[in-house]
This record gives C-alpha cells, sequence and structure tokens, in this order.
C-alpha cells in the first residue's frame, strides 16, 4: 500500500516538476553577459551580442569568432542560419559556455542575425 | 617522473574520497579541475592532471561499491545496480563478501580487458567511422531493447515511462536550462537522492556482519568475459555505459544467478574495465564516453606514449584500489551495527542537497527535486534503475537528428 502511494506521489511530482522546468526553460531568459564575463559561466547557458569578426561555414557547420569592446570568443552553431551571416554583422547568441582545448567557446543554440 | 607521481596518489585519494562520499561523483571533481585548470597547469604538466584523473576513476570504481553496499546509497547509475543483490548480502551478514566480489570483478575484468585491448583497438579503428549514421539508431536499439528486457507488460509501461520522463528532464537540464554543472543535480537526483530516501523509509536491521574467506577468485572467468565484452561494446556509444553494459551482460547470461552473486562480480568488473575502454577510445577515435574523459581531452592531446602512462597507472592504481578497497570495507564491516545508519543516510541527504544547491543553484534544485521523483519510480515499480538513463539518451539522441 505504501509502496502504490510512494509511487503515485513520485509520478505526480514528476509530472508537475518537469512543467516547472518547462515552463522556466520557455520564460527564463538566459543572462546577457559580456564576452569577458563568460569565464566565470562554464557549463552554463548564457546570451551575448556581438560583431561577428570572422565566419567560415563547413557543410551545416558555422564557425565563427565574436567580438565585443572586452574580448573575442570562439562559436560553434550546429545548422543553418535563416539568412547568411558574414562579417561585420551584428548577432545575438545564445548558447552553452565550454572549454574546448583549453579555449572558450559558445555552442549556439540560438542565432539571430540582427544586422541582416 | 615525481610529479606523474604525486599526481597519481593524488588521484588515489581524491577516488576513496568521491567513492566513499555518495553523492559525489568523479565528473564532480572532474568539473573542479576543469573550474582551476589555469592554476593546475601551472604546477602539473597536462599528463600528470591526466594520471590524477585516470587513478581517481579506478580507484573510485572499487571504493564506490563500499556505500554502494553497506550504506544502499549508489552515487551513479552504475552502482545503483549493485544495491540489491549487494545491499541483501549485507542483510544475511555476508556485507564484506558482496565487496569482495565486486573487486575480484574488478581485477578479472581487468585482466580480460587488457588482453582483448588489442582486438578492441583494431575493430574501433576499422569499424568506428563505419558505424557512422548507425550510431543514433544502436542506441535507440539498445535503449527499446532494455525496456524489453522487463517481459512484463505493466513493468515495460514503468520502464517507458521512467525513459520519457527523464529524457525530457535530460533535454531540459542540459540543452534549454541556464544551470551550472547540470549533470551534478540531475544524477544526484535520479540515482543517489531516491535511494537515500528509499534507504530511509526501509525498516531494514543490519546485523553483525562476517569476515570470512569464503569467496574465491577461481570460477568467475566467463563473468568477467562478459563483463570485458559488453564494457568494450558500450564504451564505444555516446549515453550508454557501464550500466547498460551489466544489463546486457547479464542478458547474454543463461545460467540463473539467483544469489546475485555472479551479478556482482560483473557489475564491479564492468564498472572498472569500463575507465581502460573509454581511454582507449578517447586515444585511438578522439571520442570522449564519460565526464572524466571529456574534461580530458580539453587539455591533453594524447599520443602512443601519453596512452600507456596513463594505461601503466590505470594497473598500478588497480593494485592500490585492491588493498585500499578491501582493508576500508573491512574496517566499516566490523563497525556497521555500531553505525547510526539512518542518521548517516539523512546527514547525506542534506550534504546532496547543500551541494546542488551551491553548484547549480535554484534551476539545480528544481532539477534535482523532479529527478529524485523520476528516480523514485523506478524501485517502487519494481523495474530497473537503467531506463532513467533516458536523461542521457535523449540530450544525445537530439543531437544527432
Amino acid at each position: 500500500m505504501q509502496e502504490h502511494r510512494l509511487l503515485a506521489i513520485a509520478l505526480i511530482w514528476s509530472v508537475a516538476g518537469l512543467m516547472i522546468l518547462l515552463l522556466l526553460a520557455i520564460y527564463a531568459e538566459p543572462q546577457q553577459l559580456q564576452i569577458a564575463g563568460l569565464e566565470t559561466e562554464i557549463g552554463k547557458i548564457v546570451a551575448v551580442t556581438a560583431e561577428v569578426e570572422s565566419v567560415s561555414y563547413k557543410e551545416d557547420t558555422v564557425f565563427m569568432t565574436l567580438s565585443d569592446n572586452t574580448g573575442k570568443i570562439k562559436t560553434v552553431f550546429f545548422g543553418n542560419p535563416s539568412s547568411e551571416i558574414i562579417r561585420g554583422d551584428s548577432v545575438a547568441v545564445k548558447g552553452k559556455i565550454q572549454l574546448y582545448r583549453g579555449n572558450l567557446e559558445i555552442v549556439i543554440q540560438e542565432l539571430r542575425c540582427l544586422s541582416c | 617522473m615525481l610529479e606523474l607521481l604525486a599526481a597519481l596518489f593524488l588521484g588515489v585519494g581524491a577516488g576513496v574520497f568521491t567513492g566513499l562520499a555518495p553523492g559525489i561523483h568523479t565528473n564532480t571533481v572532474a568539473a573542479g579541475v576543469l573550474a582551476f585548470l589555469p592554476i593546475l597547469t601551472a604546477w602539473f604538466p597536462p599528463l600528470a592532471l591526466g594520471v590524477f584523473l585516470v587513478s581517481m576513476v579506478v580507484v573510485h570504481s572499487f571504493v564506490d561499491f563500499i556505500p554502494s553496499i553497506f550504506l544502499g546509497a549508489p552515487d551513479e547509475a552504475e552502482t545503483a545496480l549493485s544495491v540489491l543483490p549487494g545491499h541483501r548480502m549485507l542483510l544475511e551478514g555476508r556485507g564484506y563478501d558482496a565487496l569482495k566480489l565486486t573487486v575480484i570483478g574488478g581485477i578479472g575484468a581487468s585482466l580480460v580487458g587488457l588482453a582483448i585491448l588489442p582486438l578492441f583497438g583494431f575493430a574501433i579503428l576499422h569499424g568506428y567511422e563505419k558505424l557512422g549514421i548507425i550510431i543514433p539508431l544502436l542506441i535507440l536499439a539498445f535503449s527499446i531493447f532494455f525496456i524489453l528486457l522487463e517481459k512484463e507488460l505493466k513493468k515495460i509501461i514503468w520502464a517507458v515511462i521512467v525513459f520519457l520522463l527523464s529524457g525530457v528532464l535530460g533535454i531540459l537540464a542540459l540543452n534549454h536550462l541556464p544551470i551550472r554543472e547540470p549533470l551534478f543535480p540531475l544524477f544526484t537526483g535520479l540515482f543517489a537522492i531516491s535511494t537515500l530516501i528509499i534507504s530511509m523509509l526501509g525498516k531494514n536491521k543490519i546485523v553483525e556482519q562476517q569476515i570470512s574467506g569464503t569467496i574465491e577468485f577461481k570460477g568467475h572467468w566467463f563473468s568477467h568475459i562478459k563483463s570485458s565484452l559488453s564494457a568494450a561494446l558500450m564504451s564505444v556509444l555516446p549515453a550508454l555505459g557501464a550500466a547498460q553494459a551489466t544489463v546486457l551482460a547479464q542478458a547474454v547470461s543463461k545460467k540463473k544467478d539467483s544469489s546475485g552473486e555472479d551479478f556482482l562480480v560483473m557489475v564491479g568488473g564492468i564498472n572498472t574495465v569500463s575507465a581502460i575502454f573509454v581511454l582507449a577510445t578517447l586515444f585511438l577515435i578522439g571520442r570522449a564516453r564519460t565526464g572524466v574523459i571529456a574534461v580530458m581531452k580539453q587539455f591533453l592531446e594524447l599520443d602512443l606514449t601519453g596512452f600507456l602512462i596513463l594505461l601503466v597507472a590505470s594497473l598500478v592504481t588497480i593494485c592500490l584500489a585492491v588493498i585500499i578497497t578491501l582493508q576500508l570495507g573491512k574496517f566499516i564491516a566490523k563497525r556497521i551495527t555500531k553505525i547510526k545508519y539512518r542518521k548517516i543516510t539523512f546527514a547525506v541527504l542534506v550534504i546532496l542537497i547543500i551541494l546542488v544547491g551551491a553548484l547549480s543553484g535554484l534551476y539545480g534544485l528544481l532539477v534535482a527535486s523532479t529527478a529524485t521523483a523520476i528516480g523514485l519510480i523506478a524501485p517502487q515499480a519494481g523495474i530497473k534503475r537503467i531506463h532513467a538513463m533516458g536523461a542521457m539518451v535523449f540530450p544525445v539522441l537530439s543531437y544527432f537528428f
């Protein structure tokens, strides 16, 4: 009896928890940061608005170096952006900060070109 | 050379700590290494940091069974599997024997693993690229296979529910929520906090433990071979690991293992030999299959000399881990009846919640809370906990599709 009650509580708790997290994922915007402040954010999802310093396309992957007035960072985006991004464009990206071969990079989840 | 030795002993110490502290995973320490990388690289060369991580993982793979068996408090999917037969033997006064079986498994599977390492290397070098596109299909096929192993329809339905719920949670935590160290609250909730809650709700009385010499090393060779082969296979596929390898090895066992002894040998073996295979996978195809290896990949370019040094370090560490685990296990087994079991469990639970809050913040606590609820479903529904690995399988599949 106790097992069934615990099972029911766990199931309701799981579904309710997932719904709350889903709402948070939809409505909670990641912190908008400058590039210099990203060093302490490894593993976190952040938002950055910056200028494209260099860009290269390889199959379905876009590699960009972004810069703002505090520094620069490499990024990778797996997919095709809605419009072609070129050097000098201003972009807003949302993605996860990680270290790749000892250097910081943003693995972009959402990419928006502000000047295209 | 001195730096490598120092790193090895520091790794052994860290492995004992992560192994004994329920809920503290080697990935947590590896994340710490990553955070302090600029300072650490000023003191240690990258290879020494690699030795540190490898030694820690190997020792952890042995020592981790002490809290699993004696406290019923695993901190990850792999050792969570050992709770049932290990805890059952503890209640019969044979907790130390259960621990010895996992150690025997660790030694035996490592020996077999080393013997088949060249074959593994050849297969992965010539076969991995050909696998390419079918990798996500293989992961999906294995996940479905593990669900179908539940056999009864009611259990299959529960397994699907756990797989889907954990999968959605994994996607939200890893891909969409702004959480620092999302794996920590995810796995702490799914496998550690949920087990501790069940452990606290139980009314089992721990009996006086026998320290006997009845468990023999010989007679387990078939289990060692099964452990090594299934660990080798799972080391190649992302999102699948030691827990899945254990269920796979069990599934190919024809003999009914009513005592659970073969199971403990296999789970002990797979846990250790996986550490060797994931290292080989990194060296041969440059793929990281565990959190620790992913960290290592970020600062270490692994060449043949480096790989061999890490392999030798892991072998030396296995010898040290065997001695440490048996001595620690004996020490705890002799005193287990005096240990305030429920109080320790409660204290560990509180520490874990504080750690989740400190490391991952409010979002982390919400993820851990939901993960705990999902982690509670499997044991209450009488199904295997590995279905909760949907939390890793879904994000990996989302990367492919």
